[in-house]
């Protein structure tokens, strides 16, 4: 691809209610080689943003009904607008209406009257810093293609931790699931159980899954209480995740040299506690999703357990449609499905929970994560 | 399939049938679209079976949206199973929950 090409595909939108400042930027840009498509009200620019997809928009701040502001702000909430770098027009010069422009997400804010060379100069450098930006994004979306196979790489095998005493049974749906779970030793003889469902099914949730992985080990530790580390946990992915991307979770850490064992949950639906010598019941905490609100709370219980007791841990796939429709009767199905493999050995336990769970009719990822006390 | 109606404070959509992969691309377009009018947005769920974890993103993000308005995602008719849904995620406390 030559220079002139690449320039030649830029599209800018320009929103401005004069006509007159409309002509004057599509005059100076189109000098540049850009494509220029032009609105003169916020509904205009919804339109062109959606159908002409430009790489970069110059806004007017002043105009009549919605201003420059309560357009990004209308913006923000359309598909892939994120990723378009706007450039606020202003005759007003005040370092508050500055600062509340960039609040709002804008990149850069030109002071009326503009000069053609200021103007040029600036969209220069933001499709630049935007094309660098995007690049970098493509590169990762290239690496995150191997993701699957490292994810299960990641994945730890019970063999290769005896004393952490679980079974897992997995089976991936979608190319990049977001189903994962992770077994920990945080401390000498205590582990910790981890199982988390990441919303959506595409290369972004791989790519959740794996950094929650990564916080979940940074962040165990004998220093924090198990709510303590989904915290931080959360306030990283708050920070990170883009909106509506959530997961929830369940930590359990266990203590097998006094018994104790923490149940931590975070929007998942409440595990199953098998004790050694009563029937199965579903410990249920409120916990808030994680990746979303930076002031979640993150509900524990702590259970007194003996030896021979057993957890179940598990994601939405095992139960039933992936719409959750009808997820109510396929908890009641599984719980009674684990007391009447109760004396199943853990190593063919999840094996046996999934053969008489299985409907045929499994869209989403099935995760079982059991282990004894 | 998704009906929309305005009233003089809120949109409200109502979806029909299963919000699958599609469903939810048009849910989310049709959100982004009712928070461009800067009214309160209103989720009628009697008509649907049930809510991926995908429709349920499509929500929160809305919500979050509103929130910084101070205006409120209000959900219409959640079947009793929806409900409880959203009460283990924790979302009761954060959206208006109308049970159907």
């Amino acid at each position: 691809m030559n220079t002139a090409e690449s320039v030649a595909r830029v599209r800018i939108l320009a929103v401005d209610d004069e006509r007159t400042n409309l002509a004057i930027l599509t005059r100076i840009l189109e000098q540049e080689g850009y494509e220029v498509i032009v609105a003169d009200c916020g509904e205009a620019a919804r339109r062109e943003i959606e159908q002409a997809l430009p790489q970069l928009v110059l806004l007017d701040v002043k105009m009549p009904g919605e201003d420059g502001f309560d357009v990004l702000r209308s913006f923000q909430a359309l598909p892939g607008m994120r990723q378009i770098p706007v450039i606020f027009l202003s005759g007003v010069e005040e370092v508050s209406a500055k600062l509340h422009g960039f609040s709002l997400g804008a990149v850069d804010y030109i002071v009326k009257p503009f000069h053609p060379g200021e103007i040029k100069a600036r969209v220069r450098l933001h499709l630049k810093l935007s094309l660098a930006t995007n690049a970098l994004v493509a590169e990762q979306a290239r690496k995150l293609q191997t993701l699957q196979e490292a994810q299960s790489r990641l994945l730890i095998h019970p063999e290769s931790m005896p004393a952490a005493k679980f079974q897992i049974f997995w089976q991936p749906a979608q190319e990049a699931g977001g189903d994962f779970y992770d077994v920990v030793e945080s401390a000498q003889g205590i582990h910790a159980y981890f199982i988390a469902d990441v919303s959506g099914h595409d290369v972004g949730t791989s790519l959740v899954a794996s950094a929650a992985q990564a916080l979940l080990r940074q962040n165990l530790s004998p220093f924090y209480s198990p709510s303590e580390t989904m915290q931080l946990i959360n306030g990283a992915l708050v920070q990170w995740l883009p909106t509506g991307r959530f997961l929830s979770s369940t930590l359990v850490v266990v203590n097998r040299k006094t018994g104790k064992t923490t149940i931590v949950n975070a929007g998942h639906l409440p595990c199953l506690y098998l004790p050694h010598d009563q029937p199965s019941r579903a410990v249920e905490i409120k916990g808030d999703l994680m990746g979303i609100f930076g002031e979640a709370t993150f509900g524990g219980t702590e259970i007194d357990t003996m030896p021979g007791d057993r957890f179940i841990l598990f994601t939405d796939g095992l139960l039933e449609l992936p719409d959750n429709s009808g997820w109510e009767q396929g908890y009641e199905n599984l719980r009674q499905c684990v007391d009447l493999l109760r004396d199943e050995p853990l190593d063919s336990f999840v094996a046996r929970v999934h053969e008489r769970m299985d409907n045929g009719f499994r869209a989403d990822d099935t995760l079982i994560l059991a282990f004894d006390i | 399939m998704i009906h929309v109606q305005e009233n003089p404070e809120s949109t409200v959509l109502t979806p029909a049938g299963a919000l699958d992969f599609e469903g939810v691309r048009q849910l989310q377009s049709m959100l982004a679209e009712a928070l461009s009018r800067q009214k309160e947005i209103e989720v009628d769920l009697g008509q649907v079976p049930g809510l991926t974890s995908s429709a349920i993103g499509a929500m929160i993000a809305a919500h979050n949206t509103l929130r910084k308005r101070n205006q409120k995602l209000r959900i219409r008719n959640a079947g009793a199973e929806v409900t409880r849904l959203f009460t283990i995620m924790g979302l009761d406390k954060h959206f208006e929950i109308e049970a159907g």
